[in-house]
């Protein structure tokens, strides 16, 4: 079973999750922690998954982890694509949609995360009117020329966009942090914390010369 | 929305001001303005409520390692600790080295 970041695991029950910290009150009652969790980025270890557990309001995340025998379903952002038109009264579908119908043309392995993603996932309602639309692009290796079009293409939606842009073996960074900064210093994610880089000829390169 | 302000004192004056990171999930926005005042005073605006505590001892250890004399406002959407510890020390080093690039 192969798990990544940002995959949405579900389980039967709230009492197969393995803690660290004892968990706040309102993981009992929150119907969104109930069966589902959203991979963190850290390494898995003795196969088990550190999941982040979310209720309703936006302060309400939760770490905790989960072993993958205790895992009844996976569910990539990337297999929520094919979903996002039984969300069509949404306000995020327009720009799901219209992101669906360009990164098609590229063939561009994408899809939602964070609150979007969730709510596609379990049909638990976790959006509001005023949520981020987060989405996760999968490349193989940083290419410079498809970020600059694929940022240019987002400016001209009537919504922003937040791009996490995940790299095997590397980890992730912001599309916008690494369209503006480059040069200057981005942060990459990786299983074992951020850094600050900086693409020099084409490659990632830890650190900030000055 | 949640406001902080931290005010520690300060003894050394920075070059310039700055302008490190973006506004998008898991980052954050820091500005550096350079006072005379003597102080280290970060106001910190979040979206994300109830981690003043986290806050507070990030901002600590950021003042225990670097003596700035500015004002430093950060717009916070919701970075862990490690980002926000990286985003200050760029801050920083952009104010203190004049590597800006906003």
């Amino acid at each position: 079973m192969e798990i990544k970041v940002h995959d949405i695991v579900q389980f039967a029950s709230i009492n197969d999750i393995e803690n660290s910290i004892a968990p706040p009150n309102w993981v009992k009652d929150a119907p969104a922690a109930k069966n589902f969790g959203v991979v963190r980025r850290m390494p898995i270890t003795n196969k088990t998954v550190p999941i982040g557990l979310r209720g309703q309001m936006r302060e309400q995340r939760y770490g905790a982890f989960i072993h993958e025998s205790n895992i009844v379903r996976v569910i990539s952002p990337v297999s929520l694509v094919n979903r996002i038109d039984e969300f069509n009264d949404r306000i995020y579908y327009s720009a799901l949609s219209s992101m669906k119908n360009e990164f098609e043309k590229y063939n561009l392995v994408w899809g939602p995360t964070g609150s979007v993603g969730f709510e596609i996932t379990t049909s638990i309602q976790v959006t509001t009117p005023n949520s981020d639309i987060d989405i996760c692009l999968y490349l193989n290796q940083v290419d410079n020329g498809v970020l600059m079009n694929i940022g240019n293409f987002l400016e001209g939606l009537d919504r922003r966009i937040d791009v996490q842009v995940e790299i095997p073996e590397l980890g992730a960074f912001l599309l916008n942090d690494y369209l503006k900064h480059s040069e200057t210093g981005f942060i990459v994610k990786t299983k074992f914390g951020p850094h600050l880089c900086t693409m020099v000829d084409n490659q990632i390169k830890l650190g900030v010369n000055s | 929305m949640e406001k902080l302000i931290y005010s520690f004192p300060a003894s050394k004056t920075v070059e310039q001001p700055a302008h490190v990171g973006v506004v998008g999930s898991g980052d954050l926005e820091i500005l550096v303005e350079p006072t005379d005042e003597n102080k280290t005073v970060v106001e910190i605006r979040t979206g994300i409520t109830g981690f003043q505590d986290t806050w507070k001892k990030v901002i600590e250890r950021f003042v225990s390692q670097n003596d700035v004399s500015a004002r430093i406002r950060i717009n916070d959407f919701g970075a862990t600790p490690g980002v926000v510890s990286i985003r200050l020390a760029q801050a920083v080093e952009v104010s203190t080295n004049g590597t800006n690039h906003n």
